[in-house]
């Protein structure tokens, strides 16, 4: 276990510094080298994900028109008089490790990207942004842990608090709330664009402590495969 | 640069790609903190300190330095100290200090997943057991 020889501490600290440089301020090196080591049909992978998977954009736009209907029908009045103007951003990386669900993206504060904006994708909210850079954000998506979203549910629009974590789900539902597994669940929340669909009820319960109902979400798309999303910005 | 390093620098960029190939797939095991641990066996401080941030240069996510980043960079100057007490069993030992370190980095970073989502973590350290004895096993053909 012991090293043969001495390492060659001169080498060692330019390779450091080389590298300590590399980490501060080029960043985007990594970032490069994480996508040539990762397989080029996942790294390009949101094509196919997206044209692949014809299912998955029906499904998305199912979502949408079933929202819109929910919108139109039950919550008119409520509508907001302005819409929010979407700016395109690229997915340049996911958060690596365990702890989040995050992805970063190559919008930022110098394009009007704003902490707590909206984030879509094929139309429905996958998070919200959570930190700002001049040129880049990093998005905190709906399978995040910590992601918390009060939303509304089908055409009558009950009331719940939607989880993030790896199965999201609808929390907080009054119990006599009649949801239904295929209700679309949409956002209700300050800061965010009123009645965008997240997904779909894909089916309900009583919650543990026995109070409220809460209810499974199924979505149209694979959160890995995203590779370009709408945010909404000011 | 020996044939040691070049094999260690290898074992990290498959652990790389490993993990970042899985975490597309939404299956996260951090490999790379387990070649890590797994090379704080075999080389001497200045050098593991160039594998860590050839690890940081690859998995940092986003511009900054992040406290999560630095916790990830010292736990396998962590296990630099401990290995002393390992020195008789390195196969034993990586286990141990691959299942404390991560103890560590999740109770530093989220300890609340230990609740919410210890399936994770149970899959998160298994890959990482397998793969800290293959890089003990690969560096350790390469030592002789």
């Amino acid at each position: 276990m012991t090293p043969e020889r001495k390492p060659n501490l001169a080498l060692l600290g330019v390779l450091v510094c080389i590298l300590l440089i590399l980490v501060l301020f080029q960043p985007s090196y990594g970032w490069r080298l994480r996508a040539f080591l990762m397989p080029s049909d996942i790294a390009v992978g949101a094509g196919s994900a997206a044209s692949g998977s014809a299912m998955g954009v029906l499904m998305a736009e199912n979502d949408q028109l079933k929202a819109q209907l929910a919108e139109l029908q039950g919550i008119v009045a409520e509508l907001p008089t302005s819409s929010p103007n979407y700016l395109r951003a690229m997915v340049y990386s996911r958060y690596p490790l365990n702890f989040k669900n995050e992805l970063f993206v190559n919008a930022g504060g110098d394009d009007g990207v704003a902490t707590g904006s909206a984030v879509l994708y094929e139309g429905l909210l996958v998070g919200r942004v959570v930190q700002t850079w001049p040129h880049y954000a990093a998005v905190e998506t709906v399978f995040d842990n910590n992601f918390r979203l009060p939303v509304r549910i089908g055409k009558a629009g009950y009331d719940g608090l939607l989880t993030g974590g790896s199965y999201p789900y609808v929390a907080s539902i009054a119990k006599d709330s009649p949801v239904a597994p295929g209700d679309i669940v949409m956002s209700s929340a300050p800061g965010v664009p009123y009645a965008v669909p997240v997904g779909a009820l894909q089916s309900t319960s009583t919650s543990p402590d026995n109070l409220f109902t809460q209810g499974a979400i199924v979505f149209p798309y694979d959160i890995n495969q995203i590779q370009t999303v709408l945010i909404a910005h000011s | 640069m020996s044939f040691r390093s070049l094999i260690a620098l290898l074992v990290l960029f498959i652990a790389a790609s490993l993990q970042f190939l899985l975490g597309s797939a939404g299956m996260f095991t951090d490999l790379m903190l387990a070649a890590l641990i797994a090379f704080a066996f075999f080389f001497e401080w200045p050098e593991l300190a160039v594998y860590v941030l050839v690890a940081v240069f690859m998995i940092d996510w986003q511009p900054a330095i992040t406290p999560t980043m630095l916790v990830f960079a010292a736990i396998p100057f962590a296990a630099y100290l401990f290995r002393r007490f390992f020195a008789w069993a390195p196969w034993a030992g990586i286990p141990l200090v691959t299942i404390l370190g991560f103890a560590a980095f999740y109770l530093a970073i989220a300890p609340g997943m230990f609740a919410t989502a210890a399936p994770s973590i149970v899959f998160d350290v298994f890959g990482a057991l397998i793969y800290g004895e293959i890089a003990l096993a690969v560096l350790s053909r390469a030592e002789r």
